[in-house]
């Protein structure tokens, strides 16, 4: 492990980014974490599968970022990466079940094992998921104060989460907008890092910082995948289930904008639409700079995940520094 | 407080009214700069804040044309980056 600190060497991942060594080798060791620890032992085939695919889907992609990410915030306050790798772990195996109900709810056909199965026989796989995400975390080697702050943090976070799922706004203002965000995506990641952070530090400023570096990934996280989910090659996957998100608020606060008009004549019909529908949609957000907006939106929150690095050493978070500045690239 | 810990069922969550108040005042700022306004001191957002995202709006030429580098050449009250 220490030898690969500080490397640069990268491997080429599928989608022809650059992965860092170190970055391969801490997911190598979450999944190997979570075959030892809380999949083989269950015998499960449903659940075995998932985590099989999802380790698969992440490998050597960016996303192999987001399942180390307490790993990288343990490395930023000089903490041991060993110790943080069943968090890690339990994070992997939590993202994961939200995934699989996420997908239940949404049945948007993804890909994925779960999405061909039976909604009782893939809900209960995600149950699975959760209790084997929880035996990671009873796996950390740590005081019992700062495991209490970790599952503490972790468990409000969720059921905020879950709450706000739950809940969807067709047409919300954008408090409500942005407290969906803030809780599906936000404070989540925000926790996750701090998690990292707190397995080795005590110092406030340096946890908040660390904090604000999730809390600021994880919005521009959301930012950006509501612009994808409005392209035509995801068609209408928010529009059809009749949730605006930003890009569509902000172009329908364009009232004196000349395609306002035909904009709000098409929105009300984006349940079940055709790609057609969706490319005109996409086409007419797009012009009225909805997309443009989000996205200055997101790369303000990048500027601030990266300013929240700037009190570390560069050498400690650079990987922290790289994930969060490829994502608009 | 206890009415309204049981009418949430959650208790109460100063992060997610921070994040939230935090996203609004960049909301409002991006849609001042988006109009063509100085955000910078019609959003009412601080030296720090607005500080901070200036390098932002350097990197977004194409992204969101020239109007944001417009609006802080203009801002006389800006520090450099």
């Amino acid at each position: 492990m220490t030898e690969l600190i500080g490397r640069t060497s990268k491997r080429i991942g599928l989608t022809g980014l650059m992965i860092p060594d170190l970055v391969h080798h801490l997911y190598e060791q979450t999944y190997a974490f979570v075959w030892a620890h809380a999949v083989t032992d269950l015998t499960w085939a449903d659940l075995t599968t998932s985590v099989a695919a999802r380790y698969e889907a992440y490998a050597n992609t960016r996303a192999a970022y987001a399942n180390v990410l307490p790993i990288l915030t343990t490395l930023a306050v000089k903490g041991d990466a060993e110790t943080a790798v069943p968090l890690a772990a339990a994070w992997a195996l939590y993202d994961l079940a939200s995934d699989v109900f996420d997908d239940i709810q949404d049945q948007d056909g993804k890909d994925w094992p779960w999405s061909q199965w039976s909604p009782s026989r893939a809900m209960n796989v995600g149950l699975g998921l959760v209790a084997a995400a929880n035996g990671c975390l009873a796996n950390l080697s740590i005081d019992k104060d700062v495991q209490s702050d970790i599952w503490f943090s972790w468990s409000r976070t969720f059921a905020l989460a879950a709450r706000s799922q739950a809940t969807p706004v067709g047409i919300p203002s954008l408090t409500q907008y942005f407290s969906q965000v803030a809780a599906k995506s936000g404070l989540i990641y925000a926790n996750v890092a701090y998690a990292g952070a707190r397995l080795h530090a005590m110092d406030r400023d340096l946890l908040r910082q660390l904090y604000n570096y999730g809390l600021a990934l994880g919005t521009l996280i959301q930012l950006k995948d509501d612009c994808r989910d409005l392209s035509v090659a995801h068609p209408g996957s928010d529009l059809a289930g009749g949730v605006y998100t930003l890009p569509v608020l902000y172009a329908l606060s364009q009232t004196a904008h000349p395609a306002y008009l035909e904009l709000t004549t098409m929105l009300p019909a984006a349940t079940g639409m055709t790609a057609t529908a969706a490319a005109t949609i996409y086409q007419l957000v797009t012009e009225m700079g909805g997309l443009h907006y989000t996205m200055a939106m997101a790369k303000g929150y990048e500027q601030k995940a990266l300013s929240a690095l700037s009190v570390f050493p560069v050498e400690d978070v650079h990987h922290l520094s790289a994930y969060v500045s490829g994502f608009l690239v | 407080m206890k009415q309204k810990q049981i009418e949430s069922g959650l208790p109460e969550e100063p992060e997610l009214a921070a994040a939230v108040a935090e996203a609004l005042l960049m909301a409002d700022f991006f849609q001042q700069v988006f109009a063509g306004n100085d955000a910078h001191t019609d959003a009412g957002l601080d030296d720090d804040l607005a500080y901070q995202l200036q390098p932002a709006f350097t990197q977004l030429p194409n992204m969101v044309g020239g109007i944001v580098t417009q609006v802080f050449n203009n801002d006389r009250t800006y520090r450099p980056y």
